[in-house]
């Protein structure tokens, strides 16, 4: 609630003591228009503080300064000072009517009009448009509808232009109440709805919440009791949060009425009852008013008519104080009723008097008609049916034309009191309009009924169809919703799915490059160790081969050293001779001399051919093709084996045989290779013939020569059609059935640990199939002997 | 007495070696030599009581 303010009584003070001016007074100060501009400003603010008189005192005050002010000479030559003392007054004017129209509709309706002269075609919108919305609300309350639609929406439409949100809110609620007031539910809702949206847009608190509460009631006066309360409900919540008890006592009010419609009167006792104790802690005197009229309606409904009385009694102070004396005259007819129903006719007749007393001092027309023919009633009742005409006459008078039912009422009456009275004659008149009246009463009210009842159905039609687009805007909206939440879902678990198989991926890619690592080294390891070991291999064979060169090196040398010492000893005998004269020995000497040089030189070159015979070798190592003859090769290789086995082994015992075909063509091989690879079957041959007569010899001692084991290997070449064919065949223990397939894999040995590397076999395959695109098998007996073949095309 | 000496080897230049190296002994008969190519010649030689002087390394007298 608001309240009078430090800054109010400053405003007060400054326009009691600023410096008068006046009529015929040539100066005109700043200090007048702001006095004006003050006092309109403080009735407005007495009006809402329901202090009408206040509002009053001020607003003519304002009127009549600005009136002056006007029509003096300074400012009628003074265009623009003109304008600004025609807006105070039009300003004036609108306060003006706002402090009238509780008490005085027709004055105020006058004071607006005037003001509408006064602006004319050039006023400004904001003045016209506070004309018209003010005019609005008189027709409002004099239940003129029509106009009151008409004037809010001139000014719905100036504020609009304007731009001035709250005012122009303002007029869409009023147009919603003056529609709710009609029955136009749906047109009503339509305003107010447009009105909630728009304050919930621009943040207009108090057009929320009166679009709230009018909503609200729309939907009580429709049946729709829940929505009517949780529209109150929302109110209620935004007033409980600004902490405005004025406010709260209000929607407590309205609460309070809507379970009363809705029949729930002790709901609606607990409603009122909360607002009547707020607002009885303030000065709001006409809404205390209205709550103790309230509680006693309520009370009179559930037929506790002293409870009633007690609270319209304890109402009139209030109401009286209120300036509102309209409604006063509401209260002492509600008094006069429940008297009767007591009965207390007596203090019934007093409370209508007091009516009538009063509706007639306020020109309440309304109040004045019911009064008397309350009145009339009774008077009736205590057989004065004199009076009882007067009474009724005057409320004939008074009664308004629409209200047909009251004014049936009253020409009942009205013939009956006639009739007591003996003058038949008016009694048959007035009860002839009575039956008229009647047949229209009840006519009008199938027509209101209906209309009613049309408006309830239109509106529940259009509630319905809003309903529907709401519902089917709520069903797109929600499909949209879960569409997107749909995608939404289905983006996010691909994203999650895009994220695990990137994880997966990362961390298979990870240990496939840890494994691969790995595998690259362990790769890379056993390339070094394979190259150690054919590096190893080569070596062995190297110096198998050594042991073979070397006895054949050896004898030339020995040749060598031996005639040339020979020779030395022999140049010294030669030289004794001489000295001796002994010439035939010289000649002899000599000759034998020339033959040991010649020895020397022969030897020496045996020896450089078998040297050369090794560079060729190391030559032919760069492994490129030549034609050669297979026969010597084979028969060389067959020596140098044999020879280095015996070098190494003392005890070694085996015999050789060669079979060479003569006719055997010279073939493109790297002789190098074809050499190892014949040197490694031929010593796997003596090795496996060595074998088997040591494990013979140990066994036991053979009985005759025959039976003696001779331990052979039989080298043999043959040509055929395309190939060559060269077999190494010997007569050892034959190699068994379940290593056949396995001795041409790499490092596969029968050998002891530290002997055989187990590549020899493998090398040799290797050569002959992928070096020279040949063939190469064993056949085996077990105990019988092996034999290896290769071919090798031509 | 001369000694007798039975040389084996599959050399054939040893003969002429061997002459030669002993030339002063076999010209004052303090050595006799007797030679063989292999271990048949050997055999056949008529002073198989010899010392023999053999390279063991000879192929042929495996061959043999």
């Amino acid at each position: 609630m608001k309240r009078l303010l430090m800054a109010d009584f400053i405003l007060v003070w400054l326009i009691f003591f600023l410096p008068e001016t006046g009529v015929g007074q040539p100066e005109i100060s700043l200090a007048d228009t702001v006095r004006i501009n003050q006092s309109i400003e403080l009735s407005h603010q007495f009006y809402e503080d329901f202090d009408v008189d206040s509002s009053l005192f001020y607003a003519e005050n304002a009127l009549e300064l600005s009136g002056q002010l006007l029509y003096s000479e300074k400012v009628e030559s003074d265009e623009k000072l003109f304008n600004r003392i025609k807006a105070l007054k039009i300003q004036s004017y609108v306060a003006y009517a706002r402090a009238l129209s509780g008490t005085d509709m027709q004055a105020a309706e006058d004071s607006l009009m005037a003001g509408l002269h006064l602006v004319g075609e050039t006023g400004t919108i904001s003045a016209k448009a506070a004309l018209y919305s003010g005019l609005g609300s008189i027709y409002d309350r004099k239940g003129q509808n029509d106009q009151a639609l008409q004037y809010f929406k001139k000014a719905l439409e100036l504020y609009q232009l304007s731009g001035d949100q709250e005012n122009y809110l303002s007029q869409l609620i009023n147009l919603g109440l003056v529609h709710r007031v009609m029955g136009n539910y749906g047109e009503s809702l339509e305003y107010l709805m447009e009105a909630l949206k728009t304050g919930r847009q621009v943040g207009d608190t108090a057009a929320i919440v009166e679009s709230l509460l009018a909503i609200g009631f729309v939907y009580a006066f429709v049946e729709k009791w829940e929505d009517a309360l949780r529209h109150q409900q929302e109110a209620l919540e935004i007033y409980q949060q600004a902490n405005n008890l004025w406010g709260i006592a209000r929607i407590h009010n309205d609460m309070g009425v809507t379970y009363n419609l809705a029949g729930e009167l002790d709901s609606a006792l607990v409603q009122h009852q909360a607002a009547l104790e707020i607002r009885l802690k303030s000065t709001d005197t006409y809404n205390t008013f209205a709550s103790y009229l309230y509680i006693g309606d309520i009370f009179a409904d559930k037929g506790d008519f002293l409870k009633a009385i007690e609270y319209y009694e304890m109402a009139i102070p209030y109401g009286n104080r209120s300036g509102y004396k309209i409604t006063v005259v509401d209260a002492h007819l509600r008094l006069g009723k429940y008297c009767l129903e007591l009965p207390d006719k007596e203090k019934s007749l007093i409370h209508f008097k007091n009516a009538l007393q009063l509706s007639r001092q306020i020109g309440d027309p309304t109040g004045q008609s019911r009064a008397a023919m309350e009145l009339a009633k009774i008077r009736l009742g205590k057989d004065e049916p004199e009076n009882a005409v007067a009474m009724l006459k005057l409320a004939e008078t008074h009664a308004p034309e629409a209200t047909l039912r009251f004014r049936k009422e009253i020409y009942k009456d009205m013939a009956e009191a006639w009739y007591k009275l003996g003058d038949y004659k008016s009694a048959y008149l007035n009860s002839l309009i009575y039956s008229a009246l009647k047949d229209s009463v009840s006519a009008a009210e199938n027509l209101g009924k209906i209309t009613r009842l049309t408006n309830v159905l239109e509106f529940e039609n259009e509630l319905a169809l809003k309903k529907e687009s709401n519902e089917k805007m709520m069903a797109i909206k929600e499909a949209e919703i879960n569409r997107e939440r749909f995608t939404r879902n289905i983006f996010l678990s691909g994203m999650i799915l895009a994220v695990v198989l990137v994880v997966i991926i990362f961390i298979r890619f990870i240990e496939k490059k840890k494994l691969s690592h790995k595998l690259n080294e362990t790769l890379s390891n056993l390339r070094a160790t394979q190259r150690q070991l054919v590096h190893a291999e080569k070596m062995a064979s190297l110096g198998e081969l050594t042991a073979g060169i070397a006895h054949e090196i050896q004898n030339p040398l020995n040749f060598v050293n031996n005639f040339s010492e020979v020779s030395v000893d022999m140049i010294d005998e030669l030289t004794d001779e001489m000295e001796k004269g002994n010439r035939d020995e010289v000649i002899t000497l000599k000759k034998d001399l020339k033959q040991n040089l010649r020895k020397i030189n022969e030897h020496g070159k045996r020896a450089d051919a078998i040297v050369k015979g090794m560079l060729q070798h190391s030559r032919t190592s760069t492994g490129q093709k030549e034609p050669t003859d297979i026969n010597a090769l084979a028969d060389e290789y067959l020596r140098l084996s044999y020879h280095g086995l015996r070098a190494k082994e003392k005890t070694f015992n085996a015999d050789f045989k060669t079979d060479f075909d003569p006719d055997l063509p010279e073939v493109e091989v790297i002789s190098q290779d074809i050499g190892r690879v014949l040197l490694n079957l031929i010593n796997n041959a003596f090795y496996a013939c060595d074998e088997r007569s040591r494990s013979t010899v140990s066994a036991d001692t053979p009985a005759t020569a025959d039976d003696y084991f001779k331990p052979t290997v039989i080298i043999s070449t043959k040509y055929l059609v395309d190939k060559v064919v060269i077999s190494v065949k010997d007569n050892g223990n034959g190699i068994p059935d379940e290593i056949k397939d396995k001795i041409f894999q790499p490092f596969f040995t029968t050998k002891p640990a530290g002997q055989g590397t187990g590549l020899g076999l493998s090398l040799s395959y290797e050569i002959i199939t992928k070096g020279h695109g040949g063939k190469m098998k064993s056949e085996s007996r077990p105990g019988k002997g092996t034999e290896f073949i290769i071919e090798l095309p031509t | 007495m001369a000694m007798n000496i039975l040389v084996v080897d599959d050399e054939k230049d040893i003969q002429l070696l061997f002459e030669q190296r002993f030339r002063r002994e076999i010209c004052n008969s303090d050595v006799a030599f007797e030679f063989a190519y292999s271990g048949k010649e050997m055999i056949s030689s008529p002073n198989r009581l010899a010392s023999m002087i053999s390279n063991k390394k000879s192929k042929h007298y495996h061959n043999g």
